[in-house]
């Protein structure tokens, strides 16, 4: 496997993909980060690293076209069928193409980077985040870019056309995006609404301090008669129906993250910064395995 | 017989078509083995199988002896090449960048040897030209080239001059017949370009209809598809006696026809006949060719 990624990442640096995510990397963080400059006020220095992640979330566009690309040069000149032929397993084939877009990935995420911080250096803005952030940060990034790679990979080694791969890439995770979490929430509408009156924000808080879980927070709220019922409430069959999205592969691994955590809980949650990255680099796995067992089924023309 | 190839009795379905329907054939070490059949025969799919593109729906083939489902299978297909179909090339690489990317795949310690398959193949002058730009001739040779790299002791090619001019198909056919004679390499070959394939083969494989019709060595080709005098005889015994006595080589396919395969006096054959007894009933000249036989065996 080590030989094919040693010879993947010869291929890429020649991969017009990796060049064309590194433009489109570049191109959406300076427009994204210039559009919020209207907010950063009259001459002070503003906070950009907020903004900085909100536009991590272009990454699996640069990952998508990085990938199918990459993937789309070894269909098209039929250099996947040399590789086979000569003894390399498709399994490998797919772990390495990963190693290598992940890797294509991150050079274009290196060049959204640097027109970050040089519109940033233009508009006089600063990093507010501590190190400890940053790091946190740097690992969300880090597992964003493989689990973005890791979800265009499973189309583009089965789509050999770049520009369908790609389309299909953003159509299916945009749309199992929005018809997953907007039906979750649609059918996951609470019982009461919290809704405390004006004026009573300082009771409200004082009373609420520390108070996370949703049934003890009602408890409150209906005893201060702040609970409202909710006229959006689906209760019935309908709402056990929301709990199939505990099925998605999400929150399967936020729900085995959780597992882990309250394992070796000692007083207070000793992993707090992995709750994103953990759920992530589970899911990202997951969806590896099974696109790897899939491609080895797959028969290559 | 030692054989690089063996398979048996292989099925492959795609959905409700059924594209090998029980194929069975074997490679012999050091020949050109020419796989015969008509467009859609299978030809191509079990190439594809034995290439480890696509796992067979049923039945096994063995590569060096090891079987398909066995994990050393890997290490088999090191010794083999291939081009299936089109040439495995990538199209903005030159000759020697695909020939190094190729090496690199294979996990070679060193680029040695890029030089002399670029020469091997005729490619040598082509410096950086990008693979887009060949002719179909070169990005044959061209995958060829790729498929010789980690010097394989088994070639199997897939139509390899399809699509090629006159001047192409020749240098193709030196060159496979140079990579046998010379790199004693085992060379599957399928077409459908029968005259081609007859300079090239010394085995044939015909296939129809997703298996083996029948598998057959040149000779034994060539005498089928020999010129000859089909006689038609009341008692064939007494036609081989006179036949002996007349020193001409011959063949008895039934009690009542014979293959003669010399130029016969036809009133001294019909006397000596006559002589034993025997009547000749019809003498007819037949000279069965390469495609006249395929197409005796798998119908029009």
């Amino acid at each position: 496997m080590s030989c094919l990624v040693r010879a993947g990442f010869s291929r890429l640096l020649r991969c017009r993909g990796l060049y064309a995510a590194m433009i489109f990397s570049a191109v959406t963080a300076a427009l994204f980060l210039n559009r919020r400059g209207t907010y950063w006020g009259e001459g002070s220095r503003s906070v950009c690293d907020f903004y900085f992640c909100e536009w991590l979330a272009f990454f699996p566009i640069a990952a998508s076209i990085v990938t199918c690309f990459f993937c789309a040069d070894d269909y098209r000149g039929g250099a996947i069928r040399s590789k086979i032929t000569v003894g390399c397993k498709k399994a490998q084939i797919y772990l390495s193409n990963l190693v290598v877009c992940s890797f294509g990935t991150l050079i274009s995420f290196a060049a959204g980077l640097i027109a970050c911080v040089i519109t940033a250096a233009l508009r006089g803005a600063i990093w507010l985040s501590s190190p400890a952030e940053t790091l946190y940060v740097a690992a969300v990034t880090a597992v964003i870019i493989i689990g973005s790679a890791a979800f265009a990979l499973i189309f583009s080694m089965f789509i050999s056309r770049p520009a369908a791969a790609v389309t299909a890439v953003l159509i299916i995770s945009i749309g199992a995006v929005g018809v997953s979490s907007g039906t979750a929430g649609y059918l996951n509408q609470p019982e009461y609404r919290v809704s405390p009156p004006a004026g009573d924000y300082e009771l409200y808080e004082s009373v609420t301090d520390g108070v996370t879980d949703y049934d003890e927070m009602v408890d409150i709220a209906k005893k201060y008669g702040w609970a409202v019922e909710n006229p959006y409430y689906i209760g019935g069959v309908k709402r056990a129906v929301a709990y199939l999205a505990y099925l998605l592969p999400g929150s399967q691994s936020e729900v085995a993250y959780s597992a882990v955590d309250d394992a070796i809980y000692l007083g207070r949650p000793v992993m707090p910064a992995l709750r994103a990255p953990v759920p992530c680099a589970l899911f990202s796995a997951l969806i590896t395995v099974l696109g790897a067992a899939a491609f080895s089924k797959k028969n290559i023309n | 017989m030692e054989y690089v190839l063996t398979a048996n009795n292989l099925y492959k379905d795609y959905g409700r078509f059924h594209a090998l329907t029980g194929l069975s054939l074997s490679v012999p070490k050091g020949s050109i083995y020419g796989l015969v059949g008509k467009n859609g025969a299978g030809k191509t799919t079990l190439i594809r199988i034995i290439c480890g593109l696509q796992s067979p729906t049923h039945g096994d083939y063995t590569l060096y002896g090891v079987d398909c489902r066995d994990r050393r299978i890997t290490k088999s297909r090191r010794r083999m090449g291939a081009v299936v179909e089109t040439p495995s090339i990538y199209l903005d690489m030159s000759a020697r960048e695909n020939l190094m990317q190729q090496y690199r795949i294979l996990g070679m310690p060193s680029f040695e040897g890029v030089d002399s398959l670029l020469k091997l193949v005729g490619l040598e002058d082509t410096g950086k030209k990008k693979a887009r730009n060949f002719s179909l001739g070169m990005r044959q040779r061209l995958g060829i080239a790729i498929a010789l790299c980690g010097e394989p002791d088994f070639l199997v090619l897939d139509e390899p001059t399809n699509g090629l001019d006159p001047q192409g198909i020749v240098e193709i056919r030196e060159l496979i017949l140079r990579l046998n004679r010379e790199k004693n390499i085992t060379v599957l070959i399928s077409s459908h370009i029968l005259a081609e394939l007859s300079k090239l083969a010394t085995h044939y494989g015909i296939i129809d209809g997703g298996r083996t019709v029948k598998e057959i060595s040149a000779e034994e080709l060539e005498a089928a598809c020999r010129k000859c005098q089909r006689l038609q005889v009341s008692n064939a015994p007494a036609l081989a006696r006179v036949l002996d006595g007349m020193g001409v080589e011959y063949k008895i396919l039934s009690d009542t026809e014979a293959d003669v395969y010399a130029r016969l006096n036809v009133t001294a054959l019909t006397n000596a006949l006559s002589a034993e007894g025997c009547e000749l009933i019809s003498l007819m000249e037949h000279d069965e060719s390469l495609e006249s036989y395929f197409i005796s065996l798998v119908g029009k």
